[in-house]
């Protein structure tokens, strides 16, 4: 049986939405699909009764019981080995990671068997699953447990990387992957787990792959500048602009919502509008998605650009641990103030 | 009500049950109820139980919510043991259907115990055993006239193990290989043909020529992949035990791969999984001394792979790789085991390719001549040809039949590869991922 969707732009009003948090609205998307289909699993470490270091699956396992909600050894290439063989042969599994750091373990099963066995079976095997993880900066978790590592993915043919910046977009790009029959990736910023918001209740909700989020709309007065921000930033930059419009700065903000594949249409749409373009990014910025936008807009739109492209990304360096140090590599408040005046104003 | 009949069991022997979920469905005089289970444990329908539609009196015992200790020890198919299952004692040694790696190394598989299955089939396995060697040939000689491109591992040598393991599959049985894996293509099904055109690239290979040698594919048969990467088959596998197990298919998986995949970690990782989850999956490894030119045994403490199947708590067995009937039995066992879950068995299978590593390598300096020619004279193909003779049930004349017949299944399927066309070059970006940016999904619902 296949299922009518619906875009996330035409919601069905007839149902309702609820205020929750980033957590609650994935694992609201996660129980959803659950329920709808029974060849979903969630393998992980602490995924089952304890419901997610995260909690990501919490009163999932009483739901769905211990064969779907899967507790596993600390063997992340094995169970992404293990998942992709379940994909591939007709079971949908959900690999949570907790920290997705842990994933680099797996790098070479992901890279070499789930991202390829689609293209090499001349597309007759399909590998439907959701690598999904917290990622980035924040809370003293040190080298270990503070990378993002996204530009890796979509580096590479075959995934998809979701990196949603709202609760409602959590549940549905969530959803959209749970039901998308190729590998996504799916990165949660640690610092929007508890961001609340507003999420439909509506089951067949879904946000489809590549299509940006305009978040803030141009005022029509005032210096123009279009930003690009990922995943954590996208709030702190919404924030930076409202602050900065009393300086006469009019900014557009883009969320890609995913960097693969990417909506570089609705960048240059933008771009096109004001001229200058800032990427704010919290990941590393050598061949990072900031070089990528800015390559694209050079490529396809360098005519509607009155000044260099500027990116703004944390500091090349590993991730300490003490406080005043990790905020030393983090982007701070004043830095995305002062790169969105320099970007207006260089 | 007095009495009452069983509609239907809504759960299988050997499931695990948590509380408060629907066990079964009894019809009263007055109605069809839903019962559930009053607390968790592993189902258990003694053979006493009544049948389905016979009426009883109440108070008669219908089943038992076991432990997974008291499970186990009535030998019942466990299906995906719940680590946390709430009162599950702790885990007991799955009963030892298959014996451990003896003393000697060889284990006379006649030795093993018997179960009922169906009967070997000497005369096909025979049959499936040359055409391996004869396509082999062929497209070794197909190798050094340029027409295989790149890297070909052949399978010489070797016959008697995919083709005793496959044997007892399905095509709804799934098997996952290795860089040397024509052998176990063609025995799960592949046929000449789309094998020699795959090697040859051409659009009519199992692969559409997006392989060659190393990656084979015809998932309607069950060849889920021959890789290029040592070691990722052995989880490849274990994931499809994994859906056998969830989905409760009652197929089973195998992942063949050889003595150097033995010390990846993805056998440790694999093997673990597996045994943990008593997952339908069979492992073999086609254990021929040496890894390129690495023999094993400076590689490895450990002379049988198969004893490190101990660690896992699953059965290993060695068996004599050149000896079809032996391997064939072995896999017998392992597969019914595996399907009755009872969870997965590791065979290692001792064996010698005859060729060289990989066509065009040199084969000189690390083994001798005289190795070499020992394991030539335990050539499967005509041991298994000793047999039947010695026997006097299959005239050799209907042996040479089958030879001549494959010799020219192999020629024409060298010559099937040589007419067929080029894949279309623009068709080098398909089937990259099946989405479309700002499309959404609709999907199946199971
Ligand atoms: C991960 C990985 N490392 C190295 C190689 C290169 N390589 C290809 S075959 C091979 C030897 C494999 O030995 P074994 O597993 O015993 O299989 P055999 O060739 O003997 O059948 C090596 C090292 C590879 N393909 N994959
Ligand atoms: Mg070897």
């Amino acid at each position: 049986m296949t299922v009518e969707t619906r875009m996330a732009q035409s919601p069905d009003t007839r149902v309702g939405s609820r205020e929750m948090t980033y957590v609650e609205a994935g694992r609201a998307g996660l129980d959803e699909e659950m329920a709808r289909d029974s060849s979903i699993f969630v393998v992980g470490q602490g995924i089952g009764e304890r419901g997610g270091n995260f909690n990501t699956t919490l009163g999932l396992y009483e739901k769905y019981g211990p064969a779907r909600l899967r507790d596993v050894p600390i063997t992340e290439r094995g169970f992404v080995g293990m998942c992709t063989g379940a994909a591939a042969t007709g079971s949908r599994p959900v690999v949570d990671f907790m920290f997705i750091d842990f994933i680099l373990d797996a790098l070479g099963e992901l890279i070499n068997q789930t991202s390829k066995l689609r293209y090499m079976t001349h597309g007759r095997v399909k590998v439907p699953i959701v690598l999904r993880g917290c990622f980035g900066l924040g809370g003293a978790a040190a080298t270990h447990h503070s990378g993002s590592y996204y530009p890796f993915f979509a580096h590479l043919p075959g995934f998809v990387v979701a990196l949603p910046s709202t609760p409602a977009d959590a549940k549905g790009l969530l959803k959209m992957a749970i039901r998308t029959d190729d590998p996504v990736i799916f990165l949660e910023h640690k610092g929007l787990l508890n961001s609340r918001g507003t999420v439909s209740d509506d089951p067949d909700l879904l946000i489809p792959f590549g299509v940006a989020s305009v978040r803030r709309h141009l005022a029509g007065h005032g210096k123009r500048l279009t930003v690009v921000a990922i995943s954590g930033m996208v709030s702190k930059v919404l924030a930076a602009a409202d602050r900065l419009a009393a300086e006469g700065i009019d900014v557009e903000v883009i969320d890609p919502r995913t960097i693969a594949p990417l909506d570089i249409g609705t960048i240059i749409e933008s771009v096109r509008r004001t001229g200058r373009l800032l990427i704010v990014d919290e990941d590393y910025a050598p061949c990072g998605i900031g070089a990528e936008v800015a390559a694209q807009v050079v490529s396809d739109a360098f005519d509607y650009l009155d000044a260099p492209i500027k990116r703004l990304n944390a500091n090349f360096t590993h991730v300490p641990y003490s406080p005043p140090l990790e905020a030393q590599v983090a982007i701070s408040i004043s830095q995305i103030d002062d790169a969105i005046r320099q970007a207006v104003h260089g | 009500m007095e009495t009452g009949s069983i509609v239907e069991w809504l759960k299988r022997p050997g499931e695990f049950v948590r509380q408060g979920e629907q066990l079964l469905i009894i019809q009263s005089d007055k109605a069809a109820n839903e019962i559930e289970a009053l607390e968790s444990g592993y189902l258990d329908i003694p053979p006493d139980s009544p049948a389905i539609g016979v009426e009883v009196p109440i108070g008669t015992v219908l089943g038992a919510l076991l432990t997974e200790a008291e499970a186990l020890a009535r030998g019942l198919p466990i299906v995906l043991a719940d680590a946390h299952a709430p009162k599950a004692a702790p885990r007991a040694t799955a009963p030892k259907l298959v014996p451990s790696v003896t003393e000697a190394g060889l284990v006379a598989a006649s030795a093993m115990t018997r179960l009922p299955g169906a009967e070997r089939d000497d005369v096909s396995l025979y049959r499936e055993m040359v055409r391996i060697r004869k396509v082999e040939e062929a497209l070794a000689r197909s190798h050094q006239q340029g027409l295989v491109h790149g890297a070909c591992h052949t399978y010489v040598g070797e016959e008697a193990i995919a083709t005793a393991v496959c044997a007892h599959l399905t095509i709804k049985d799934t098997v996952w290989s290795t860089h040397r894996g024509h052998g176990h293509a063609l025995a799960k099904g592949v046929t000449a043909r789309e094998l020699a055109a795959e090697l040859f690239g051409r659009e009519t290979g199992c692969a559409g020529g997006r392989g060659g040698s190393m990656h084979l594919f015809k998932p309607e048969v069950g060849l889920m992949g021959t890789s290029g990467i040592v070691g990722p088959c052995i989880l490849l596998a274990t994931g499809a035990g994994y859906t056998s197990s969830l989905l409760r298919d009652g197929r089973v998986s195998v992942a063949f791969f050889g003595d150097g995949a033995s010390n990846n970690g993805a056998f440790h990782e694999g093997l673990n999984l597996a045994a943990v989850w008593n997952l339908p999956v069979i492992f073999v490894c086609e254990n021929n001394q040496y890894a390129t030119e690495v023999p094993y045994a400076t590689v490895s403490k450990q002379p049988d792979v198969a004893r490190k199947a101990d660690g896992y708590g699953m059965p290993g067995v060695v068996v004599d790789g050149n000896d079809v009937r032996a391997v064939w039995e072995a896999a017998r066992v392992a597969v019914e085991r595996a399907r009755e879950g009872h969870g997965p068995t590791l065979i290692e299978a001792k064996t010698y390719r005859t060729r060289a590593h990989s066509e065009g390598m040199r084969d000189a300096g690390y083994r001798s001549v005289d190795e070499i020619d020992y394991w030539k004279s335990r050539c499967p193909i005509r041991h298994l040809r000793a047999q039947l003779a010695a026997e006097g049930v299959v005239a050799v004349a209907t042996l040479d039949a089958i030879d001549h017949e494959i010799e020219e299944e192999a020629r024409d399927a060298i010559a099937f590869a040589t007419a067929s066309g080029w894949p279309d070059a623009s068709t080098a970006a398909d089937h990259v991922v099946g989405w479309k940016a700002g499309e959404l999904v609709g999907g199946e619902v199971r």
